[in-house]
């Protein structure tokens, strides 16, 4: 799991977050260092398909929101790797 | 490293600097980044670049490029020029010649009409290829010579027993030099090696002698500009696909 949008997502999940929180929740829970220009490449996609929102801020730092549709996307992505991990994990048992 | 980040950050599109450029300014001054960080951000402009960038747009740009970079390519190839000589060879007692005797008896006056030894000299003698020997040993340079002479049959002529002998160099007057020397060592070979073999000398005469090349016949820069122009634009829509590719992903 090292797709940058899903790791945004991932971080955005329990709460909004600017770009410098992201990088260092993303390095804490999935041992990744996102360079800045992949996390802005993913910020952007994400901003473009609804997934993430901008959330109102005074700060030069924009903190970002998920989306209900960035919700719905996780999950969907979650539930695919979560198959798959089991089947793997079922498979392993049976080898 | 703060000014190598301005100028990554800086290499980003306009409309993306429009809306990211302030956040993205403080994540770099929050993060103290690093050479890593440099190259992250440098292919990240790249890569929006080219998501940003509409198919007439980059393949306008990958036209205008390579029509540029072929026609500054084209000039920097020296002009091509051709001097020919038509011969004809016949048989010491007059009989009828057809073109595989005018074949064998060229092949094997060729062979030391064009060795390493024969073309040295002409090389030396007439002060060719200058530049290239600065660059290459001889023996590259009389294998390069050699590509540039050719014997061929005169086609389209009645006789079957007219050749021409032809050489293409940079410069019309040092073609003209040595087409006339390699015509005259040819001569001279046919005599020599018929006293060497004590048989009669297939008689050798020049129909037209070596011309002074008026026009170069090379290389045709309109045609390599536009071939950088098709490459340029088939580059430019690779580059789009590209981009458009990274921007679903």
């Amino acid at each position: 799991m090292s797709d940058p949008t899903l790791l945004v997502l991932a971080s955005l999940a329990d709460g909004d977050k600017h770009g410098y929180a992201m990088m260092e929740d993303i390095q804490r829970f999935a041992n990744i260092r996102l360079g800045p220009g992949t996390l802005y490449g993913a910020i952007t996609r994400l901003e473009e398909r609804g997934w993430i929102s901008a959330v109102k801020s005074q700060d030069r730092r924009q903190p970002y929101t998920i989306t209900a549709l960035g919700r719905r996307y996780l999950e969907g992505q979650i539930a695919a790797l979560h198959q798959v991990v089991q089947t793997a994990q079922r498979r392993l048992k049976h080898a | 490293m703060k000014r190598w980040m301005r100028v990554a950050a800086a290499l980003y599109p306009r409309e993306w600097r429009r809306r990211y450029g302030a956040e993205f300014d403080a994540l770099l001054e929050d993060i103290g980044p690093g050479w890593r960080d440099f190259w992250d951000a440098a292919r990240g402009a790249l890569e929006m670049q080219m998501q940003m960038w509409s198919l007439p747009k980059v393949t306008a740009i990958g036209g205008l490029a390579g029509i540029i970079l072929a026609t500054v390519g084209a000039f920097q190839v020296h002009d091509r020029y051709v001097s020919y000589a038509v011969l004809r060879v016949s048989r010491p007692d007059g009989a009828e010649t057809d073109s595989r005797f005018v074949a064998e008896r060229l092949g094997s006056l060729q062979e030391d009409l064009l060795n390493r030894r024969s073309l040295s000299e002409i090389i030396q003698n007439q002060n060719l290829y200058r530049g290239e020997l600065k660059n290459l040993p001889l023996e590259d340079v009389v294998l390069s010579m050699n590509r540039d002479i050719q014997i061929t049959p005169v086609r389209g002529t009645p006789e079957s027993n007219v050749f021409q002998l032809a050489f293409q160099y940079s410069d019309p007057a040092g073609a003209q030099a040595v087409t006339r020397d390699l015509t005259s060592r040819l001569i001279w070979l046919n005599l020599s090696s018929a006293e060497t073999s004590k048989a009669p000398a297939e008689r050798m005469e020049v129909l037209d002698p070596a011309n002074l090349p008026q026009r170069p016949i090379g290389p045709n820069r309109l045609a390599i500009a536009g071939m950088g122009l098709i490459v340029g634009l088939a580059l430019g829509v690779a580059v789009w696909g590209v981009g458009r590719r990274v921007r679903a992903s």
